[in-house]
């Protein structure tokens, strides 16, 4: 079409009754004169009016050919159809609000699914040029596990940094701690991260005001400098510009305020504030405790700057004496978008896949009731191609009805998706600790519109041409009839029935794993009693308590203070709590060295604050301290591990390079299975050493990286024990206040938030699932009465008993789900082991859960049987044969 | 297709051509004087149905071939004068390069050997 063309009909469309009546102007005055032409030839007047009007033909027609010449045809045809596939649909709204619900929850779940794998996977980081972004890590292949590892240690870093000239490399740690602070008149707590100098440089994020860090800054003993969030900036100090010169006490510490980062900055820290990280070779950066990312210089390409990292990790690994030789590992340089998810890959692909089996079941189900329905409408169907509606029409009319289903259900799903989304949003940020924001932008609505348009072309195009290829006849003699139900439309609803069950067999068995898994991880013995608790955070990495003497003085002070408040039984301060983390560490245990094992210091009255029984020995008394020979205490799983359960107390390991004599014994209380290969909580082995016996060196280590808590067992209401234990602490140091309280088993809902949401999504989906596949059995069995109403009352007026009738309409029902079900778990079983890294205490092959599974959908699929057959009961025979 | 009279029907395909030429030829005219010049002309021989000569005649204008303006007759009745337009007198070109080709190449066929 030129664009001249173009015009002329859009002129057309605006001016169509003007151009018709000319057009019938014009053949008026035609046939007028041709008249008068053969009147002149001789013919009578009303004969010559006649053959000329004759001449034209029907004129109607050559109007509306004229007007179909000139107008949007195909558009007109669309729009037409259209408003006869909404009459159609508005007519059958059983059918309609069926398939809109199903569709709608479909495209709403995979709408607000997909939104968080857009935030966690899919999007690129926000920084200029991410994908010359990337990350150094260790991957290691030993016979029995692979993957990667992102710690690095100090001479790693230094090898990178003086050696790689393709890339430009920054370093940081990724423990966000909370810091207490001390400015414009506040005192409290900000998240604080340690980055090297040029972090920002290599993200590509220029400060807003002032600079970053520099070299001289970044090293060992520079000076205290630090750099703020933009939030942090306007927010607690107002946007003070002047805060370049005034000190900030950051951990009872003045540091000088160097520069401010702009609002839009986002990092996976999620720090407020930012301060060197003084990368070194000792301490912290003697083991693995760095995070190294690089930008691919300008010039570089990615291979070469991969082959540097790989070349300089190799040799860097070339030092390391332990790795045992089956193992191969390599320093490998992969991209920042990959390394940043790569814990999140699994449990968020099995949710897209769980809501994705949703939709397709939805689909199918979907599919089912349109073949249902075009069974219905053989009639139909069949009068209007009897009537000359070209095969290519009908089919055509049946997909613009399904074209509009599916556009109806498009905009009904992303409602429901924002509603959803809306309620997902903060657990699903939280849970799963995506950094980024969880939204409904371009790339969600882009994959939303894809997917309600595969929809459409699934579930409606191979209805439409099954309808299309109906034979008229047979079609307008069986519909009046209505004998023995057609086999031809029940066959391929049976194997979508079959099929659909077999979806909701895997769902509902990997939705049964991951909850039993959550329920595993949940339900550990606790070891501890958890009633009447009470826990505070307590930052300690502050300038003032860098000795153990000084930090142990301001437990035992703080603690006596609070054990003289009113209620209070006992109370302790301990570096991790159950559920929470413990620092990873080697010991050597007779026979065996460097075994990993975790550590925590306590005070004395740890284990009877949280009514941690000792099973053997006895707990720590305040005359562990630095003057009497070191000791710890074990709990059941390391006496298990490593003295093969024989009684410990009276034997002497060895912990960070001095021995250490186990004086007692404590069952295994969960924690956050920080060592690889452990469970999110778990027992894991554990060294518990009193805090009056830990080196200054361990306690800055140790602070730089944990909080510690304060445990308080009372039987004095909650509220008046946070106040008094504000109270205490204030009166020991007021420039040091708890930075939160909580019950004990809070920490346990934080350390399984991911698995608890992960179990929550799965078990909905399942349920979601479940539902449909017994709306598609329940489906087939009431139209299975419908179609053989007339035969089944035959039957029973031959003598069939009701039972009989009902069995042989509900046992297909019966059968195809057992089919479904054998083939679901078959397919189960096969993939299941996809799951083994994210589910615990669970086989991926469990047979109770499998055999619990094939239960429970058999029992939904006998019920959605039955229901629609026990309608046979009301059935009246007489009446039935009287019907048609 | 020999109709009453010895007349014809206009050969498949040659009516836009000869509705062209038509107008090329007399510069202005209605839908009457066109089909009555091509009858006159053809001595009687070629007749033009009104009912392909009106949806030509819809079809011409929307591919902008012709223009129409309304005018008056003679009698002073409102009638709907047609003209070729520059693109209507590339299309006659293209059309009789066509025609001719084509004829040219039956003649061949037709020759006695």
């Amino acid at each position: 079409m030129s664009p001249g063309e173009l015009w002329r009909r859009l002129r057309f469309l605006r001016k169509r009754d003007r151009m018709t009546e000319d057009l019938d102007e014009e053949m008026r005055l035609h046939a007028e004169l041709r008249a008068r032409q053969l009147r002149e030839q001789g013919a009578e007047a009303e004969e010559a009016n006649y053959a000329a009007r004759r001449k034209f033909g029907n004129r109607t027609l050559l109007k509306e050919a004229s007007r179909d010449m000139w107008s949007f045809a195909s558009l007109d045809t669309l729009w037409r159809e259209l408003k006869l596939a909404a009459r159609t649909l508005r007519r059958s709204p059983g059918f309609t609000i069926t398939a809109l619900l199903t569709l709608a929850l479909g495209i709403g779940a995979n709408t607000a699914v997909f939104s968080v794998v857009d935030a966690a996977l899919l999007r690129p980081l926000p920084y200029p040029a991410a994908d010359r972004l990337g990350q150094a890590v260790i991957d290691f292949k030993t016979p029995t596990e692979q993957g990667t590892f992102s710690d690095l240690d100090g001479r790693t870093w230094e090898l990178l940094r003086d050696h790689a000239d393709a890339i430009d490399p920054a370093v940081y740690s990724d423990m966000t701690t909370e810091a207490n602070f001390a400015a414009a008149g506040h005192v409290g707590y900000v998240r604080q991260q340690r980055v090297c100098a040029g972090y920002f440089r290599v993200l590509g994020v220029r400060p807003a005001l002032g600079r970053e860090f520099t070299r001289s800054e970044d090293t060992e003993n520079g000076p205290p400098v630090a750099i703020l969030s933009y939030g942090f900036w306007r927010n607690v100090l107002q946007a003070d510009r002047s805060i370049f010169d005034k000190p900030l006490l950051l951990r009872g510490q003045p540091y000088t305020i160097i520069g401010v980062m702009p609002p839009e900055l986002q990092t996976s820290g999620g720090a407020d504030i930012w301060t060197p990280l003084r990368p070194s070779t000792k301490g912290e950066g003697a083991d693995k405790n760095y995070t190294i990312i690089a930008r691919v210089k300008p010039g570089a390409t990615w291979q070469k700057a991969a082959s540097q990292v790989e070349a300089l990790g190799a040799r860097r690994l070339s030092e390391e004496h332990d790795i045992p030789p089956k193992y191969k590992v390599r320093i490998v340089f992969l991209p920042l978008q990959k390394m940043m998810a790569s814990d999140l890959r699994t449990p968020i692909l099995l949710l897209w896949s769980a809501v994705g089996v949703v939709l397709l079941i939805g689909c199918i189900n979907i599919a089912g009731l349109l073949i249902a329905r075009g069974a219905a409408r053989t009639r139909e169907i069949g009068t209007r191609m009897a009537l000359g509606g070209g095969r290519a029409q009908v089919v055509h009319q049946l997909l613009v009805e399904s074209l509009l289903l599916a556009l109806a259900a498009g905009v009904a799903g992303l409602a429901v998706g924002w509603i959803g989304l809306a309620a997902i949003r903060s657990v699903a940020k939280e849970s799963l600790g995506l950094w980024q924001a969880i939204a409904l932008d371009r790339c969600v609505l882009l994959a939303s519109g894809a997917v309600t348009l595969l929809t459409t072309v699934l579930f409606g195009v191979w209805p439409a041409l099954r309808a299309s290829r109906i034979d008229i006849r047979a079609a307008l003699v069986e519909a009046g009839t209505r004998g023995v139900a057609g086999l031809r439309t029940v066959w391929p609803r049976r194997l979508l029935i079959v099929g659909e069950v077999a979806l909701g067999v895997m769902l509902l068995a990997a939705a049964g794993l991951v909850v039993r898994s959550f329920l595993y991880l949940r339900n550990q013995p606790l070891g501890f009693d958890p009633a009447n608790v009470t826990a505070a955070t307590l930052p300690l990495q502050d300038a003032r308590y860098q000795t153990s003497a000084k930090i142990n003085r301001l437990f035992e002070d703080t603690l006596a203070r609070i054990r003289a408040l009113p209620g209070v039984e006992s109370a302790a301060a301990g570096m991790c709590l159950p559920y929470e983390r413990g620092l990873n560490t080697m010991a050597s245990v007779p026979g065996r060295d460097g075994q990993d094992t975790v550590l925590t210091f306590v005070t004395p009255d740890y284990f009877r604050a949280l009514r941690i029984p000792i099973l053997r020995g006895r707990p720590f008394t305040a005359h562990d301290d630095m003057h009497s020979p070191r000791v710890g205490v074990v709990n059941a799983f390391f006496a298990k591990k490593f003295f093969s359960g024989a009684d410990p107390v009276g034997r002497t390991i060895a912990n960070g390079g001095s021995p250490m004599q186990i004086v007692g014994l404590v069952p295994d209380i969960p924690l956050k299975g920080s060592l690889g290969g452990y469970a999110p909580v778990t027992p894991i082995p554990v060294i518990f050493v009193p805090a009056a016996q830990t080196p200054d060196d361990l306690f800055q280590l140790v602070d730089a990286w944990f909080t510690p808590s304060f445990v308080v067992r009372s039987s004095a209401p909650p509220r008046d024990i946070i106040a008094g234990m504000q109270k205490a602490i204030a009166t020991v140091d007021p420039l040091l206040p708890f930075s939160g309280f909580h019950g004990i088993m809070d920490i346990r809902s934080d350390t399984l938030a991911q698995q608890r949401f992960q179990a929550a999504v799965m078990a909905i989906m399942a349920g979601l699932a479940l539902l449909l596949a017994a709306i598609g059995i329940y489906g087939l069995i009431a139209q299975t009465v419908v179609e053989r109403t007339r035969e089944i009352g035959i039957r029973i007026a031959l003598g069939a008993t009701l039972r009989q009738a009902i069995r042989s309409v509900a046992a297909p029902g019966i059968v195809l789900a057992t089919a479904g079900a054998i083939l679901g778990l078959l397919a189960a079983f096969s993939v299941a082991p996809a799951l083994r890294h994210i589910i615990w205490g669970v086989r991926a092959t469990d047979p109770e859960t499998f055999a619990g599974t094939a239960a429970i959908l058999l029992a939904v699929a006998a019920a959605a049987s039955l229901i629609p057959a026990l309608r046979i009961v009301r059935l009246n025979p007489a009446e039935t044969l009287r019907d048609e | 297709m020999t109709g009453q009279n010895g007349r014809e029907d206009i050969p498949p395909g040659t009516l836009d051509m000869l509705i062209l030429k038509t107008l090329a030829r007399g510069g202005e005219m209605h839908g009457f004087e066109i089909a009555s010049s091509i009858q006159q002309i053809s001595e009687d021989v070629l007749q033009v149905e009104e009912g392909s000569l009106y949806p030509a005649l819809q079809r011409m204008l929307l591919r902008g071939w012709i223009a129409g303006e309304w005018g008056r007759t003679s009698e002073n009745r409102r009638a709907r004068y047609y003209q070729l337009t520059r693109a209507g007198r590339k299309q006659l070109e293209h059309e009789l390069l066509r025609y001719q080709r084509v004829s040219t190449a039956i003649a061949r066929i037709l020759e006695p050997a």
